[in-house]
């Protein structure tokens, strides 16, 4: 959509009509036809230079367009193209006016796209690369210079091509904070991230869109709304599992059933059979523990709880070992002198166990206690669960790190180790 | 008030008791007021054309205090134009509603402190320290001459009127004007203002927005 057709005069270089859509506000009118810069402030719109067009640039978005951008309309009045000191590098800025709400500035650079303003609040530069502007930290991303290299239609300021300014930006993704020094003046301005789609649409563009090359300086991590989403799901869980495990814990009775001191026979292996023992609640769980003072050597326990009543039989084994001695580091030791098998799901009743335990051929005779209790609290499927819990949060995060890194490889300023040593 | 114009017999309102200058409605006259007299001095050229979205009568409110515009001075610097309008509120207050730039600012005059260096001694980078205790710095320093005025206004602002014009920056959005002119130095102070926090009615209406 375009306005209505606002005052115009004739280019006093190729007679061509030039609209002034910001009257009054604009000082520098390039025309659009012949690309003469005119001093909009003479009475007489006087030439003030009429280089040779060499390029012709047509702007994405053509002067007088009008679009709306955060609620409110805004006409392209004026364009230009930048680029970096070596000239290598270009950016497009297209000024937009409403004589309500002001300049702002829509830029594009690779393809991504920024929404400006000039501010009057001078943020606060700290040192160690941080500003701060509007309760916002920003981390600096760029020094560099910006050279105008293309200009057309109507500026508020006295534009130049060829004009060169030092800037400096800080990044706070999605914002980005802008510094340009001249000789005379420090401006500083702050800019949005917009996706390409939004800048498509407020403009009605029918041309294709650039493409988007890299991430953009202040570009938001595409991971940025759902992890902390993602990290609450996981805490709250997280919380549930500690309290489901609490409350086991204290509901456990861990309580000794029976308990006995054995020999470990030198010569062939024994069976013993103990005595009956019951297990009184409906169903729990059974620890099987072994304590038995081997040094440098082991024994191993084999068995199988019976239910007098029914016969059923749950076998289990247990070895123990334990070795130590001294070296250059001192003492060390390795393994245990004692050992506890689980049994799960043990139903009420009556039960004895069946075992023997042996110990390396020609050992000598060793006492082993035997230990049976019931509803002992159990760790295993708690951190389970901490460690499942865990993936997804680590994985965004390991997701989002890499978005980052990736972000500020374009940059001099990067947080991050750059590098060998931060790959694989 | 209600005065008539010596040149054409117009009605010319004074809102304001302190307005010494208006701009005749009708005739475009600039007429000079000794109390209950207007002495007609010369005539106003049209204004040029800007993109104003203020006129005369133009209510607003500012801090919750309600003002109306009712005179404007348009001064003309090397690099551009920008709008001083002169603000009266309904608390008797006088303010000053500049736009520039596409920025606004509300400002009110300040007594001059002695400590402020004459117009040939002030420079870009100096810092100051005015009535509000605030440091503030010069930001820059421009001739600035009226190309016109309309309305009511508290000293005489003729077209031609020069003055030294110098800004200064002060802490977060607030900024210090200094104008050195003929009739003496006067001091300003304010800041930056959004168009949606001034409330503003009966603006005027622009063309195709």
């Amino acid at each position: 959509m375009a306005g209505k057709t606002p005052r115009v005069f004739a280019c006093a270089n190729c007679g061509a009509s030039i609209p002034l859509r910001a009257i009054g506000l604009t000082v520098t009118v390039a025309c659009p036809t012949c690309g003469a810069v005119i001093d909009a402030t003479d009475e007489n719109y006087r030439i003030v230079s009429t280089i040779a067009k060499k390029t012709t640039i047509k702007p994405l978005i053509p002067l007088g367009t009008r679009g709306t951008l955060a609620g409110k309309t805004w006409e392209v009045i004026g364009f230009m193209q930048r680029t970096d000191g070596s000239g290598r590098y270009p950016w497009r800025e297209y000024l937009l006016f409403n004589p309500y709400y002001g300049f702002r500035w829509l830029t594009e650079a690779d393809g991504h796209w920024n929404f400006v303003r000039m501010i009057k609040e001078m943020p606060e530069v700290g040192t160690a690369g941080m500003a701060t502007y509007d309760w916002l930290n920003f981390r600096l991303f760029h020094r560099g210079k910006a050279k105008v290299a293309y200009v057309l239609g109507e500026f508020y300021w006295r534009v130049k091509v060829g004009e060169t300014v030092d800037v400096e930006d800080y990044v706070s993704p999605p914002r980005i904070l802008s510094a340009e020094k001249s000789a005379q003046e420090i401006t500083w301005s702050v800019g949005e991230y917009l996706a390409p789609e939004v800048v498509k649409q407020a403009f009605g563009i029918k041309r294709a869109m650039p493409l988007q090359k890299g991430i953009a300086p202040n570009q938001e991590a595409p991971l940025k709304t759902i992890r902390p989403k993602v990290n609450r799901l996981a805490w709250l869980f997280l919380g549930v599992a500690c309290l489901l495990q609490l409350s086991s814990c204290v509901a456990s009775p861990n309580r000794e059933i029976f308990r006995a001191t054995y020999h470990v026979s030198p010569d062939a292996a024994q069976v013993r059979v103990t005595p009956p023992f019951s297990v009184p609640s409906r169903m729990t769980n059974l620890s099987i523990r072994i304590d038995a003072p081997v040094q440098d050597s082991w024994v191993v326990m084999e068995g199988e709880l019976v239910n007098d009543r029914t016969g059923e039989i749950r076998p289990f084994s247990k070895e123990v070992e334990y070795y130590s001695g001294y070296d250059s580091d001192g003492f060390w030791s390795e393994g245990s002198q004692s050992g506890t098998v689980y049994l799960a799901s043990v139903p009420r009743g009556t039960y004895h166990l069946n075992f023997q335990v042996s110990g390396p051929a020609g050992s000598q005779s060793l006492p082993y206690a035997l230990e049976v209790r019931r509803g002992v609290p159990r760790w295993p499927n708690f951190f389970l669960a901490i460690a499942l819990l865990g993936i997804w949060p680590i994985w965004l995060w390991w997701k989002d790190r890499s978005f980052e890194i990736a972000r500020w490889s374009e940059s001099d300023y990067s947080p991050y180790p750059t590098g060998d040593d931060d790959e694989d | 008030m209600k005065l008539g114009c010596p040149a054409c017999g117009a009605e010319v309102d004074f809102k304001s008791r302190s307005a010494v200058f208006a701009v005749c409605s009708y005739c475009q006259s600039t007429l000079i007021r000794h109390d209950v007299d207007l002495e007609a001095i010369g005539k106003m050229a049209e204004l040029p054309p800007d993109m104003s979205p203020f006129q005369l009568g133009t209510r607003g409110s500012y801090e919750g205090k309600r003002f109306e515009l009712l005179g404007r001075l348009k001064v003309a610097w090397e690099d551009g134009v920008w709008n001083e309008w002169y603000a009266l509120f309904d608390d008797g207050r006088e303010g000053w509603l500049a736009e520039a730039q596409g920025f606004f600012m509300m400002s009110f005059a300040q007594a001059v402190p002695r400590s402020v260096p004459a117009a040939d001694a002030i420079r870009v980078g100096q810092r100051l320290n005015l009535p509000s205790k605030e440091t503030f710095t010069v930001d820059d320093i421009r001739r600035a001459t009226c190309i016109g005025s309309e309305g009511e206004l508290p000293f005489p602002a003729p077209r031609g009127r020069e003055s030294l014009s110098v800004d200064l920056r002060g802490p977060k959005a607030t900024f210090a004007n200094l104008e050195y002119a003929e009739d003496g130095t006067r001091l300003y102070t304010g800041k930056y203002v959004d168009f949606d926090a001034l409330s503003l009615s009966n603006l005027r209406e622009l063309d195709g927005w």
